[in-house]
C-alpha cells in the first residue's frame, strides 16, 4: 500500500465516520424531537400534561425550552449530557418532584428572551447574568407553563 | 493525481465550513435588551422635566403617585392630611411633649414629599419658636445629597425654613439612578455609612440588592446624631431587629453619639424613642425577603405599555395593583390573597392597638405615681420599661404595612410592648402604692369599625384628586 492510498483510505474513513457521527446525531435528534419523547418515561407526565394545557402548547415544545438553542453542537450538547443524566436518574431512582439543575437554568432563560426579548427591552430584566443573585424569568412566572408541577427555586 | 488530491482537499474544506456554519451561524441570539444608556445628561442632574422627555413612561407612571385613594386597602391609602391623631385617640397621651402631638398624617405619594414638608405643622408651628432643622428634609429631594456634598454638617443644621427658599426639585429619577447610565446606585450618605458600619460596601450591591436598597436609602429607622450637628444616622450597627437597634441606641447611640433620647415624655418623665417608618428593617427576616423578593418586585411591579414592560414607578399599596404585583408568582385569584393579607393585618391592628392602649395606661400610671409622691429613684425601672414598651409598640406604629412586611417580627414585638408595658404599670402602681390603673382613651369609630369587620369591601375608600405639590 502506498501513501497516497493511505491517505485515501483515511480520509475516507474519517469522511464516513462524520457520517455516520452526524446521522447518528440527526437520528437522535429525530428521534427526541418531539414532546411526547420525553413524556416516555413515566416521571414527566405531569409535566406533559400540564404543559399540554398551557398556552405554550402550540408554540414550543419541550426541546424549543429546555435545550440549548443557540447553535446546532450546542444543542447536540445539551440534549446529550441532560439525556444521559435523566437516562441514569430514571434507571437509579426517579425523584418524585423534578427541579431544574443550575445550568439549565441558564439555558431556559435564554430560550424566554427568545421570543419574549422585545417585551423587557425597557427594563434591565436581561441584564443581570454575573450576579449570583440574579432573578430568571420563571422566579416569578413560577406556574408558565407547567402550573404548580413546576416547584419553586431552591 | 494531484489535480484529484486538490479536488478532494477542496471538498473537505467545504465541508468543514459548512459543519462551522451550522455550529456558529444559525442561532438566534437574544438581542434587544436595554443596553448601555448614555442620557447626556450631567452627572449631577436632578431635575425631573429633564427625565421625562427622555423617559415618558417611567415618568406618567412617577405622576401617578399624585393620585389619592385608600380604595383597595384597608389600612392604608395615599390622602392628605389623613390624621393619625384622630384615628388613634390614644396618640395624643403617647406623644405628649412632643411634635408628633401637633400633627401626625399616614404618608402620602413621592410627588408630595416638599409641600408635606413645608406645610405640617411639625415644621411650621413648633412651639417656642423653635425651627425644625435641615436634617428632616434629607429624604425629601433630589437635590439633597449635592447640597450635603457641598455644605458638609452645616446641611443637617441649618432650619428647614432656610433651605425651602432655595429648593426648587423634590424626589426625582436621580434619587436612586444614575443621571448619565440610569443603573440604580445609592446616594443618601445615611445609609451608605450605615452600611459600611455593617461591612457592605454598597457601591458593589447587586441589581436584585439595588432593587430594595434605593428604597432603603429614607424607609429606615433613623436618629440625627447630636455629636454631628444632627447628621441623620441609621441605627443598624448590632442589627435589624427592633431589640437590636434598641439595644444599639442604649449602649453606642447614648455613650458614644450622645443621643439619650427624642423626648422626655412630660406624664412618665421616660427619655423616649420615637420611631420612623422602619420597612426595610421590618422586612428583614420575612418569608418574601429571604425568598429573594425585593421591595421593588412588589412595590414596582413590570406593566405593560403598549407591547413592552416597564416598571411601575407608582408606589403604593399593592392591595391597590395585585394583579401586577401578587398574582405573577401567587396564582391564587385576587380575592382569595387580598383576604388572607388583610386577615393578617387585621390581626396585626387587633394587637397594635393594644400595645397602644397599654402603653397610654403606662405613662398615666407613672405620672399618678408621681402625684402620689413617688420618687425619681422609686420610677426608675417605670421609666425604663415605659421608654422600652413604647418603641416596641412605635416600631410597628410607624411601619408601613400594619405587619404585612412581616407578621411573625412584628405579633413578637407587640407581644414585648404589651408586656413591658404592663410592667411599667404594675411597677408604677407598686412605687405610687395604688391599684386603681387609670383607663385609656376609648377607641375611635375608625378603630372600632375595622375590628369589627372581616375583611373589607374592595370598593370601600376615598378618592381624592391630585392636590398641590409645590411648597413656595
Amino acid at each position: 500500500m502506498d501513501l497516497s492510498k493511505k491517505v485515501k483510505v483515511g480520509i475516507l474513513s474519517v469522511v464516513i465516520l462524520l457520517a455516520a457521527a452526524g446521522a447518528a446525531t440527526a437520528t437522535m435528534h429525530a428521534v427526541t424531537h418531539d414532546s411526547s419523547f420525553c413524556a416516555s418515561c413515566h416521571v414527566m407526565q405531569n409535566y406533559m400534561a400540564s404543559w399540554e394545557h398551557s398556552s405554550h402548547r402550540e408554540v414550543a415544545g419541550c426541546n424549543d425550552c429546555h435545550t440549548d438553542q443557540r447553535n446546532y453542537l450546542a444543542k447536540t450538547y445539551s440534549k446529550a449530557t441532560a439525556g444521559a443524566r435523566h437516562a441514569f436518574m430514571n434507571v437509579i431512582q426517579p425523584p418524585e418532584h423534578l427541579k431544574m439543575v443550575e445550568s439549565s437554568k441558564e439555558v431556559v432563560q435564554r430560550n424566554c428572551l427568545r421570543c419574549h426579548d422585545s417585551l423587557v427591552e425597557k427594563t434591565r430584566l436581561a441584564e443581570q447574568e454575573a450576579e449570583s443573585d440574579r432573578k430568571f424569568c420563571f422566579d416569578c412566572h413560577r406556574s408558565t407553563p407547567h402550573g404548580r408541577e413546576r416547584p419553586s427555586p431552591p | 493525481m494531484a489535480k484529484k488530491k486538490w479536488i478532494l482537499a477542496g471538498w473537505m474544506i467545504l465541508l468543514v465550513a459548512l459543519m462551522g456554519m451550522t455550529v456558529v451561524g444559525c442561532g438566534k441570539q437574544p438581542s434587544s435588551t436595554l443596553g448601555p444608556i448614555n442620557t447626556g445628561l450631567a452627572p449631577d442632574e436632578v431635575d425631573i422635566q429633564k427625565f421625562a422627555v427622555l423617559f415618558p413612561h417611567q415618568y406618567d407612571s412617577f405622576m401617578k403617585n399624585a393620585e389619592m385613594s385608600t380604595v383597595g386597602t384597608k389600612y392604608g391609602g395615599n390622602l392628605e392630611k389623613d390624621s393619625h391623631l384622630e384615628k388613634y385617640p390614644y396618640l395624643k397621651t403617647l406623644f405628649a411633649g412632643y411634635a408628633f402631638s401637633l400633627e401626625y398624617n399616614e404618608d402620602r405619594g413621592h410627588v408630595y414629599t416638599m409641600h408635606d414638608l413645608a406645610t405640617i405643622k411639625r415644621v411650621t408651628s413648633l412651639p417656642n419658636g423653635k425651627k425644625q432643622v435641615g436634617s428632616c428634609m434629607t429624604c425629601k429631594s433630589a437635590e439633597v445629597p449635592g447640597m450635603i456634598q457641598k455644605m458638609g454638617l452645616d446641611y443637617y443644621s441649618t432650619p428647614v425654613e432656610e433651605h425651602l427658599k432655595n429648593m426648587n426639585h423634590g424626589m426625582s429619577c436621580s434619587n436612586c439612578h444614575d443621571p448619565q447610565t440610569m443603573k440604580l446606585r445609592v446616594v443618601q450618605p445615611a445609609f451608605i455609612d450605615a452600611m459600611k458600619r455593617r461591612g457592605e460596601d454598597v457601591t458593589k450591591a447587586t441589581q436584585q440588592q439595588l432593587r430594595t436598597y434605593v428604597c432603603a436609602q429614607c424607609h429606615v429607622e433613623y436618629y440625627f446624631n447630636p455629636t454631628r450637628q444632627g447628621e441623620v444616622t441609621f441605627p443598624w450597627d448590632k442589627g435589624f431587629t427592633p431589640d437590636q437597634m434598641e439595644q444599639y441606641y442604649n449602649e453606642i447611640a447614648a455613650t458614644q453619639n450622645k443621643f439619650t433620647q427624642d423626648w422626655k415624655h412630660p406624664l412618665s418623665g421616660a427619655p423616649m424613642l420615637k420611631a420612623q417608618h422602619p420597612e426595610f428593617e421590618t422586612y428583614q427576616g420575612s418569608i418574601h425577603q429571604i425568598n429573594g423578593v425585593s421591595c421593588a418586585d412588589c412595590h414596582m411591579p413590570y406593566t405593560k405599555e403598549g407591547n413592552q414592560k416597564i416598571s411601575s414607578h407608582q408606589w403604593t399599596s399593592p392591595l391597590k395593583q395585585m394583579q401586577q404585583s401578587c398574582t405573577v408568582c401567587h396564582r391564587e385569584d385576587v380575592d382569595t390573597l387580598r383576604n388572607y393579607v388583610i386577615s393578617k393585618q387585621d390581626l396585626t391592628f387587633e394587637m397594635l392597638n393594644k400595645a397602644g392602649s397599654a402603653n397610654e395606661v403606662a405613662a398615666k400610671s407613672i405620672e399618678k405615681a408621681v402625684q402620689a409622691g413617688a420618687t425619681d429613684a422609686d420610677l426608675t425601672e417605670a421609666r425604663k420599661l415605659h421608654r422600652s414598651a413604647q418603641w416596641h409598640w412605635d416600631i410597628v406604629a410607624a411601619e408601613n404595612s400594619m405587619g404585612f412586611h412581616n407578621t411573625p417580627l412584628t405579633m413578637n414585638t407587640l407581644s414585648k410592648a404589651i408586656d413591658l408595658a404592663n410592667q411599667a404599670t404594675m411597677a408604677a402602681a407598686k412605687a405610687g402604692k395604688f391599684n386603681d390603673i387609670p383607663a385609656p382613651t376609648p377607641y375611635s369609630d375608625y378603630i372600632n369599625e375595622r375590628l369589627s369587620t372581616q375583611g373589607w369591601p374592595k370598593d370601600k375608600g376615598v378618592k381624592m384628586p391630585p392636590s398641590d405639590m409645590s411648597w413656595k
